[in-house]
């Protein structure tokens, strides 16, 4: 995205998050609000992220970690990533690591 | 090496286990293979212990190797790894305690899209916790490289969740793509 278009981007979302994002038209500036059943607003998107998102663009930079951490993406991926950590770690590791520990000091005994 | 500090190896290898698990999973998406890559690392690391430097980033050596070991495994094996995406939904399929979870089969389902690169990539920076510089270090490229990488990455993670997430909600679902559509012109 080359810079004045996400300038003008950036504008919308400001523009959006002032004060008139609920009305209809507005939606369509604001591509990751979601809807429920029915048309009643279920969770409008974090207005922040896509302001963080524009003026990354606007920076023509890589995101810095703060920006990657506190946006949705960067909240989804430790989420799901974070179940794996917190998982119970099989006893295989740990039995292997005092097997190989134990394999040493024998051969250290032996020496 | 004595036996004290083999015990502590031991101790700080241990407490990196449960990250490791993390990102060899993110790396081939199979909870078999990935703890089956983590004792292989964890067998090299041993090893090759007298090599690596007490007191510095021990978590980051772990990560190298690890991942060096599931680049050989998959040019041992052939391409037959590349189709992380099956092996994702097989992953997805068996836990059906998540079947409530929607976003994060979204999630993972996503993520399996990316390029490996580009997954290995936001996953070190944004979820193991390294910074850009480790994560170079771990990947074995130019910090710039890894910053691009993330940052494609996120892009499409945005691109991919959007359109899925919103899919989710019934007949609005269509709507939504309409909306999440990128806006070609000013929505005056």
């Amino acid at each position: 995205m080359d810079g004045s278009a996400s300038s003008e981007r950036f504008k919308r979302y400001n523009a959006a998050a002032d004060s008139s994002f609920l009305e209809a038209g507005t939606f369509f500036g604001l591509p990751r609000l979601r809807l429920l059943r029915g048309g009643t607003i279920l969770e409008i998107g974090n207005l922040m992220d896509f302001v963080m998102d524009s003026m990354e663009e606007e920076g023509k930079s890589a995101p810095s970690l703060d920006a990657l951490a506190a946006s949705r993406i960067g909240k989804r991926l430790r989420e799901a990533y974070d179940r794996i950590v917190e998982e119970p770690v099989p006893d295989r590791f740990a039995n292997l690591l005092s097997e190989l520990e134990q394999q040493e000091s024998k051969r250290g005994k032996a020496e | 090496m004595t036996t004290s500090s083999n015990t502590s190896f031991k101790t700080e290898l241990l407490a990196i286990i449960p990250n490791l698990r993390a990102f060899a999973m993110s790396l081939c998406g199979d909870v078999d293979r990935a703890d089956d890559l983590v004792q292989e690392a964890l067998v090299k690391a041993w090893h090759k212990r007298d090599s690596f430097q007490m007191g510095t980033n021990l978590k980051a050596w772990m990560f190298t190797i690890l991942r060096n070991e599931f680049y050989s495994n998959m040019r041992k094996r052939g391409r037959e790894v590349s189709d992380t995406d099956g092996i994702y939904t097989a992953r997805l399929a068996g836990h059906p305690e998540q079947e409530s979870k929607l976003d994060y089969q979204d999630f993972r389902a996503a993520l399996a899209q990316l390029p490996e690169d580009q997954r290995e990539a936001i996953i070190l920076v944004g979820a193991s916790g390294f910074s850009y510089e480790e994560a170079a270090e771990v990947c074995g490229c130019a910090v710039g490289t890894v910053k691009s990488r993330v940052s494609r990455a996120r892009a499409r993670l945005s691109d991919l969740l959007d359109v899925e997430g919103s899919s989710a909600f019934g007949p609005d679902g269509i709507a939504a793509q309409v909306i999440n559509k990128p806006v070609a012109k000013s929505a005056a």
